[in-house]
C-alpha cells in the first residue's frame, strides 16, 4: 500500500516538474497601458528619487532628514484620507478642533516611526515592477526593494496606492509584504479608542505620549 | 518488527490523543463562541471572543520572549554569520517540501505543486541537501504553504483568534492547520517509526530559532510604533494570513476598500 502510494506519488511528481518548468520559462512582463498607469510610476520614482536624496545624504543630521520627511509627506501623501480612515468610525463623532489636533498628532508620528529607521538605508535599490488601475481614482503601484549592490538578500515587496486628487496624485496606503500600513494603523487606534471608550481624548494622550 | 508495531501503535495513540482533545477543544469553542458576538470592526476583521484570555496569554508570551527566545535569537544573529542562517532557514525551507506539495496539490495549485516538487528537486540535488537555494536564484521563488491556506482557500473563515502559549497568534483554523501539517509530513512518519523522535525535536528548535531571528527587527519595529501592541501584532497576523492565501498576489493587494470621503 505504502509503496503504490510512494510509486503513484513519484509518477504525478514527475509530471508536474514538466508543467512547472514550462511555467517558469514563461516570464510574466508588466508594462503600463496607458499614459495614467505610466504617471503613476513616474510618480513613486519620483517620490522614490527625493527619499533617497535625503536618506543617503550623511551630511544631513536627524533633525534635518526629519524635516525633510516631513515635506515630502505634506507633499506627496494625503495626510487628511489616511488620519481619517485610521480613526474609522469615530471620525464622525469629533469636533473640528480635535480633528485638526488628532491629524496634526498622527503626521508627527508617522514621522517619528519612520525617522527611528533612517539609518537602516545603506543603499538598498528599488525598483518599480508594474501600475494598475484601482476603482475610479486609485493607482496601485508595485515595487521591490532589492539589497544594496552585491549583497544578497531578501527582496521586499511594496505596493503603493495612490489616489487622483483633484488633478494630482497622493499616496493613500503603502503596503508591505501584503501588511497594509492604513489597516494596521486602524487596528491599533480601534483598539485604543475601545480602551478609551469612544472618547477621543484617550487616544490623543497616548499620541501626544508616543510624539 | 515487534518494536516497529509497538511504536507505532504508541504513535497512532497519541495522535488519537491529539485528535481527541482537539475535538473537544473544537466543541467547547463552538459553544462559547456563539454565546458572545464581537464586532470584527474593532478586531482587525477577525473575531476576538477570548480577548481577555488571549491578553494575558500575549503579555506571557511577551515576558518569556523577552528574557529567553529574543535573547538566544539575538545570540545566533550575532554568532553565526549571515550567509550559514540562510543556509539554515534554505534546509528548513526544503525540508518542508512535502507540505508545500501536498497542500498545494489540496488547493488545487498545480503550477505551485511543480514549483514545490522542482524547488525541492534541483535543492536537493544542486544545492547541497537544500543549504543553498539554487531554485530561488533561477526565478522559481519559494512559496509558504500550510494546511490553515489550504482551509482558507476552501472558504473557511479563521473562527477565533488565539494565542497560544509559546507558539504565540493564531486562529482556530490555522491552529488546526498545523495539526494537520504534522500528520501529512512523511518526515514526521519516519522518524518517529524509526526511533529518531529526536530530530523533529532538533527540528522545531530550529525553525523557532531561525523564524525568531528573521523577525527581531520587525517585531522591534511594531512593538515601537504600536501604541496597542496586541491589536496591532492581530492586525498584522490576519494580513499576512490573507497575503500568502492569495499568494502574495499583487492584484489581491489592497483588498480593502479606502473610501473617497470628498465625494
Amino acid at each position: 500500500m505504502t509503496r503504490f502510494f510512494l510509486i503513484s506519488f513519484s509518477a504525478l511528481c514527475f509530471a508536474l516538474t514538466g508543467l512547472a518548468l514550462q511555467g517558469a520559462t514563461e516570464k510574466a512582463h508588466a508594462s503600463p497601458a496607458d499614459a495614467h498607469e505610466k504617471a503613476a510610476e513616474d510618480f513613486i520614482a519620483q517620490l522614490a528619487n527625493e527619499g533617497l536624496a535625503f536618506l543617503a545624504n550623511d551630511k544631513l543630521s536627524l533633525t534635518q532628514k526629519k524635516a525633510r520627511f516631513k515635506k515630502l509627506l505634506d507633499s506627496k501623501f494625503d495626510i487628511k484620507t489616511i488620519g481619517q480612515f485610521a480613526l474609522g468610525i469615530h471620525w464622525r463623532n469629533v469636533s473640528d478642533s480635535e480633528k485638526a489636533e488628532y491629524l496634526e498628532l498622527f503626521e508627527k508620528m508617522v514621522v517619528n516611526v519612520y525617522a527611528r529607521r533612517f539609518n537602516e538605508y545603506q543603499g538598498q535599490k528599488f525598483e518599480i515592477t508594474g501600475a494598475s488601475k484601482r476603482g475610479k481614482r486609485d493607482y496601485s503601484v508595485s515595487s521591490l526593494i532589492l539589497p544594496p549592490q552585491g549583497q544578497k538578500g531578501p527582496k521586499v515587496s511594496v505596493d503603493w496606492r495612490l489616489r487622483n486628487k483633484g488633478g494630482s496624485l497622493k499616496v493613500i496606503d503603502i503596503s508591505v509584504e501584503g501588511i497594509s500600513m492604513i489597516m494596521t494603523q486602524r487596528d491599533d487606534f480601534a483598539a485604543v479608542m475601545q480602551k478609551g471608550q469612544g472618547d477621543i481624548e484617550f487616544l490623543l494622550t497616548e499620541l501626544r505620549k508616543s510624539n | 518488527m515487534n518494536i516497529l508495531g509497538v511504536t507505532r501503535n504508541f504513535v497512532a495513540g497519541s495522535q488519537k490523543r491529539i485528535i481527541r482533545s482537539f475535538l473537544v477543544g473544537f466543541s467547547l469553542i463552538a459553544v462559547t463562541g456563539c454565546a458572545s458576538a464581537p464586532d470584527p470592526s474593532f478586531t482587525g476583521g477577525i473575531s476576538d471572543p477570548f480577548e481577555g484570555m488571549n491578553r494575558a496569554v500575549f503579555a506571557f508570551n511577551e515576558g518569556a520572549d523577552a528574557i529567553v527566545l529574543k535573547p538566544i535569537a539575538e545570540g545566533y544573529r550575532f554568532i553565526v554569520p549571515s550567509p550559514a542562517r540562510t543556509g539554515v532557514r534554505n534546509a528548513l525551507r526544503n525540508l518542508k517540501s512535502p507540505i508545500i506539495f501536498g497542500n498545494e496539490i489540496l488547493q488545487g495549485d498545480l503550477d505551485g505543486a511543480g514549483k514545490a516538487f522542482t524547488r525541492a528537486a534541483i535543492n536537493s540535488l544542486v544545492g547541497v541537501g537544500g543549504l543553498f537555494d539554487v531554485a530561488g536564484y533561477e526565478g522559481i521563488d519559494y512559496e509558504e504553504e500550510d494546511f490553515g491556506q489550504t482551509l482558507a482557500v476552501w472558504g473557511i473563515g479563521h473562527g477565533p483568534f488565539m494565542i497560544a502559549p509559546i507558539m504565540g497568534p493564531g486562529s482556530f483554523r490555522d491552529f488546526s492547520g498545523k495539526i494537520v501539517d504534522t500528520v501529512m509530513d512523511p518526515l514526521y512518519w519516519w522518524l518517529n517509526n524509526t526511533d529518531q523522535e529526536e530530530w523533529l525535536t532538533a527540528r522545531t528548535g530550529a525553525q523557532v530559532l531561525s523564524t525568531r531571528e528573521e523577525l527581531l527587527d520587525v517585531l522591534s519595529e511594531l512593538k515601537m510604533g504600536a501604541i496597542d501592541y496586541y491589536a496591532t501584532i492581530r492586525s498584522v497576523y490576519v494580513q499576512n494570513r490573507a497575503a500568502l492565501v492569495a499568494d502574495q498576489d499583487p492584484n489581491d493587494a489592497f483588498f480593502n476598500d479606502i473610501p473617497d470621503y470628498e465625494e
